[in-house]
């Protein structure tokens, strides 16, 4: 069979590595793949990772409403909002004790620029929109651009505050104020997303964020 | 390299180990198989879903990796074509047109100059023969396991091996003669 002469041979070689993937990436699409797993329909098949990946959202939504409730009254169920996922339960693994907390931006600063008291409308499944305000923030986070993330963030818990990408939206939120300066806030921040989300995809980001700051 | 699920308990416990091992696997393929740069996020993201959905029918007949280029290069075809239909651009002279500007500029890193090359010597071949090139120079494929990739007899293989090798030669002295010539 024909060969390829030595020079083409080492231009090739020399050539073989560069569409592989930057280091992040594994991460970042898995990340990715695991909230469109998670919001498909089809948890029957689930693997263990997968119901919890649900689970975590279902306590946020219920997390969320849990705080929007106006009144101490329960309300009716059929004002009950349905949660985003019903997962099915892990028998093998432990609970996840999550607190009800606001699912909206991790800051525990008060912060006026999260609207933390959204309207209450109707919220749209749309997951594409929802990648398109993270993947916003992340690129201004990653141009050093912590106001136009914090402006995305926001944008995004106005159109989703319960949505699939809610988790990750915190977990910016957390590198959003370590971006800023504001260390402290950012640690705070950081431990609270841990206490709530154990098991997250992000939370070993999130640990890392802002540990060399002062 | 391989892994080889046991078909009588595969599954979706498997995902994270195929995931870990194959992710380059993926991207790669897709960027050579005309995924730009900006969309093979997307692009990957979707050949995973389908992983994730379909592990459980993968049987351990073929490679876990020949398994996964048949989902990669159906999802690469759609992505390409979707994108054809959004914005259809004349590709000819590309070669030619990254050869002039070769060595990489301060703009580009050294890699991202080396896929736009790669990107532009695989643009020469003709799909099918992309693919099977591709996979013997590049993945270093067995021509039997590259028949089980690409659905096509061994002996289209291996003539279709023939050919892209002789194409890849041409684009790729037409590459060095126009850098060494320069602008």
């Amino acid at each position: 069979m024909n060969d390829l002469s030595p020079e083409t041979r080492a231009l090739l070689a020399s050539l073989s590595s560069s569409h592989d993937p930057p280091p992040e990436m594994a991460l970042r699409v898995r990340e990715r793949v695991d909230l469109r797993v998670a919001a498909s329909p089809s948890l029957a098949h689930s693997p263990a990772w997968m119901a919890w990946a649900g689970l975590a959202i279902t306590l946020l939504a219920l997390g969320w409403w849990a705080t929007r409730a106006p009144s101490p009254v329960a309300p009716s169920p059929r004002t009950r909002p349905v949660p985003v996922v019903v997962a099915p339960l892990a028998p093998t693994a432990p609970p996840v004790v999550a607190a009800p907390s606001p699912p909206v931006i991790a800051a525990p600063a008060p912060a006026p620029t999260v609207p933390v008291a959204v309207a209450p409308r109707e919220e749209r499944d749309d997951l594409p929109a929802e990648l398109r305000w993270i993947e916003r923030a992340q690129t201004a986070l990653a141009a050093n651009d912590p106001a136009a993330a914090q402006a995305a963030l926001r944008g995004h818990a106005r159109a989703f505050p319960r949505g699939h990408l809610s988790e990750e939206r915190e977990a910016l939120a957390v590198q959003v104020l370590c971006a800023s300066g504001r260390a402290d806030e950012a640690r705070r921040a950081a431990a609270a997303f841990i206490a709530r989300h154990p098991t997250s995809p992000q939370a070993a980001r999130v640990r890392r964020t802002c540990l060399d700051a002062r | 390299m391989e892994t080889a699920l046991p078909s009588t308990a595969p599954g979706a416990a498997d995902f994270d180990a195929v995931y870990r091992e194959h992710f380059p696997f993926v991207w790669r393929n897709l960027r050579r198989l005309g995924v730009a740069e900006p969309h093979v996020e997307d692009a990957a993201q979707e050949v995973w879903v389908v992983v994730h959905r379909r592990l459980r029918e993968f049987e351990g007949r073929s490679s876990m990796r020949t398994w996964l280029f048949g989902i990669t290069m159906r999802t690469a075809s759609d992505h390409r074509r979707w994108r054809r239909r959004k914005e259809p651009r004349d590709r000819s002279d590309e070669v030619d047109a990254v050869a002039s500007t070769a060595p990489s500029p301060e703009s580009l890193t050294e890699r991202a100059q080396g896929a736009r090359v790669l990107d532009a010597l695989l643009d020469e071949l003709p799909e099918e023969r992309r693919v099977v090139f591709m996979l013997a120079e590049l993945e270093q494929m067995s021509s039997p396991e590259i028949a089980l990739a690409v659905g096509a007899p061994l002996n289209t293989v291996y003539s279709r091996l023939r050919v892209a090798r002789a194409e890849f030669e041409a684009a790729a002295q037409r590459y060095r003669s126009t850098r060494i010539q320069g602008p």
